[in-house]
């Protein structure tokens, strides 16, 4: 059998962002893979030393654009963790719509383009459509469809009136039946689909928590840990937020885990518009930031996000270091992808949502 | 005693083991979030697979520098059912740590980071390939680098021009 080494990367069509593999293949087989990044590290950790903490949470936000509403909200519960403030309710439920509204139309973008790899382009389109839904309604709440600039430190700086309300769950109510009647079952049933995805990039249950991963990725093989409910943040305990986990850990499993999260995203926004409580959005005007240290988790929409902060009394912070899910994500594709043929390259890889800009910060 | 209570148990009883000084805040749902200033550096190792049999699982690793006295610090992150954990380690200037990824595989990546951010060593390591940063690029960057503001202000403005102009000349 004829082995050779196949560079992809680090511009190449199947990556939205650049990586560089190398792999290793013999006939029609990975038999290895060696990656190097840092195609685009810009050295944000370094400049948020160099930031006060409100330029901070300008910059911090535009570290990745799908999950740039979980960086700020982390940021903002570490800082609100060190000084002691106590962030009103209203704002913690509006928070939470933030979250998952990204989580909705990020999670629905990776599965679009899983369509595309397959050359299922009108089920790509069908889904991007559906996922203007999502975008439309940031830009009407937000005035923004990606950097939602939602989080200040000891609140937020959106509200969502009776009338925004109303029109929010008018958006979900359209999103919800394209989804559960439509996008769902084709992902289910679908030949093109399943004989593409099922049984492709395989990673079980033990090799998850042995490679450290987290979010859909590690659902999709089983491993039912949820950042909204094993460190409950924001009123995430009030929600009874359902963990979504399929137990096959192949391509097909990471897309339903996600599509299940959106239904799952659009029940915990009705329910918090809902329960939406009479108050104030932030803590009021911000107290003096002491010297100290805090670490916070989020669920982004590819896993756990965990924020390092350490401030020294002054208005710039001394060390502000985050790891996103992507991170460990990468390495684990050698176990993923050995086995596979050559041409399910790109749909491993797009199978863990990468985030590069995330990763290289 | 509840699930929640008695994690938050093992979690203290365990890192009450651990020789250095511990702190604890309890958090939300019964979650503790605990910080270890490790008494040696020499102890990480066994400090971390104490952490691993209870199930500890590791989040993240981030390097401290310029701290007084010249010290770096390193503290490993610890993620154990909600709960998180730091083992801090202070190192000196050029110093080094043992490596953890024997006990935990997703350590390369962050050890291969702040090896190269950082004046810092892994030892025991098989795989030092750089992470990020292309090989020509001098090691702690996080400490050396010319500030943006720096940059901002002009502060190259005359020794670009001279090379723009130089290297204009040579081409003619």
């Amino acid at each position: 059998m004829k082995s050779f080494d196949m560079p992809v990367g680090p511009l190449h069509v199947s990556l939205e962002e650049p990586m560089y593999f190398r792999i290793h293949v013999e006939g029609e087989q990975v038999a290895g893979i060696e990656i190097t990044a840092g195609h685009v590290h810009r050295g944000i950790e370094y400049l948020t030393a160099k930031r006060n903490i409100y330029q901070n949470l300008a910059l911090i936000e535009r570290v990745c654009s799908l999950c740039s509403n979980s960086h700020p909200q982390a940021y903002c519960m570490g800082l609100e963790k060190i000084a002691g403030i106590e962030v009103p309710e209203r704002a913690q439920y509006l928070r939470v719509i933030a979250d998952e509204i990204k989580r909705a139309a990020s999670n629905m973008f990776n599965v679009a383009i899983l369509a595309h790899i397959v050359g299922f382009e009108s089920l790509f389109m069908h889904v991007m459509e559906a996922r203007e839904i999502m975008q439309d309604t940031k830009e009407t709440v937000f005035g923004n469809r990606m950097d939602l600039a939602a989080n200040v430190i000891g609140g937020v700086k959106f509200d969502i009136d009776e009338a925004g309300a109303a029109y929010v769950i008018g958006q979900l109510n359209r999103l919800e039946p394209i989804l559960v009647k439509e996008i769902i079952p084709l992902y289910e049933t679908n030949a093109s689909i399943l004989s593409r995805t099922r049984g492709v990039g395989v990673i079980n249950r033990e090799q998850c928590i042995d490679y450290g991963l987290m979010g859909p990725v590690a659902r999709g093989s089983g491993y039912a840990y949820d950042v909204r409910t094993a460190a409950p943040y924001a009123v995430y305990d009030r929600l009874d937020v359902e963990v979504i986990t399929y137990p096959d850990g192949d391509v097909w499993s990471r897309a339903m885990v996600r599509l299940r999260e959106v239904v799952e995203a659009i029940r915990l926004m009705r329910l918090c518009l809902r329960e939406l409580p009479e108050g104030p959005l932030t803590a009021g005007p911000l107290p003096f930031i002491p010297a100290g240290e805090a670490i916070t988790k989020v669920e982004a929409p590819r896993g756990e996000l965990i924020y390092y902060l350490k401030t020294d009394g002054t208005d710039i912070p001394a060390r502000v270091k985050w790891r996103v899910p992507t991170y460990m994500n990468w390495d684990a594709l050698e176990v993923m992808m050995v086995g596979d043929r050559i041409s399910d390259i790109p749909l491993i890889v797009n199978s863990i949502d990468p985030c590069i800009s995330c990763t290289e910060r | 005693m509840s699930e929640d209570a008695s994690i938050f148990e093992l979690i203290i009883s365990v890192a009450r083991t651990i020789p250095g000084d511990f702190s604890f805040v309890e958090e939300k749902a019964g979650r503790v979030t605990g910080w270890i200033t490790l008494a040696h550096g020499k102890d990480l190792a066994a400090s971390a697979r104490s952490l691993k049999a209870i199930g500890a699982r590791l989040s993240m690793i981030t390097a401290l520098a310029d701290q007084p006295g010249d010290i770096n610090t390193i503290a490993y992150h610890f993620d154990i059912e909600g709960s998180t954990l730091t083992l801090k380690v202070e190192v000196e200037r050029g110093g080094s740590v043992e490596t953890i990824v024997p006990l935990f595989r997703n350590a390369d990546w962050h050890e291969r980071e702040f090896m190269e951010l950082y004046d810092l060593h892994v030892s025991g390591r098989s795989n030092n390939q750089r992470l990020f940063l292309d090989e020509t690029v001098d090691r702690r960057v996080m400490q050396r680098l010319i500030p943006l503001s720096v940059l901002s202000n002009a502060a190259s403005t005359t020794m670009l021009f001279e090379k723009l102009i130089v290297d204009r000349e040579k081409s003619r």
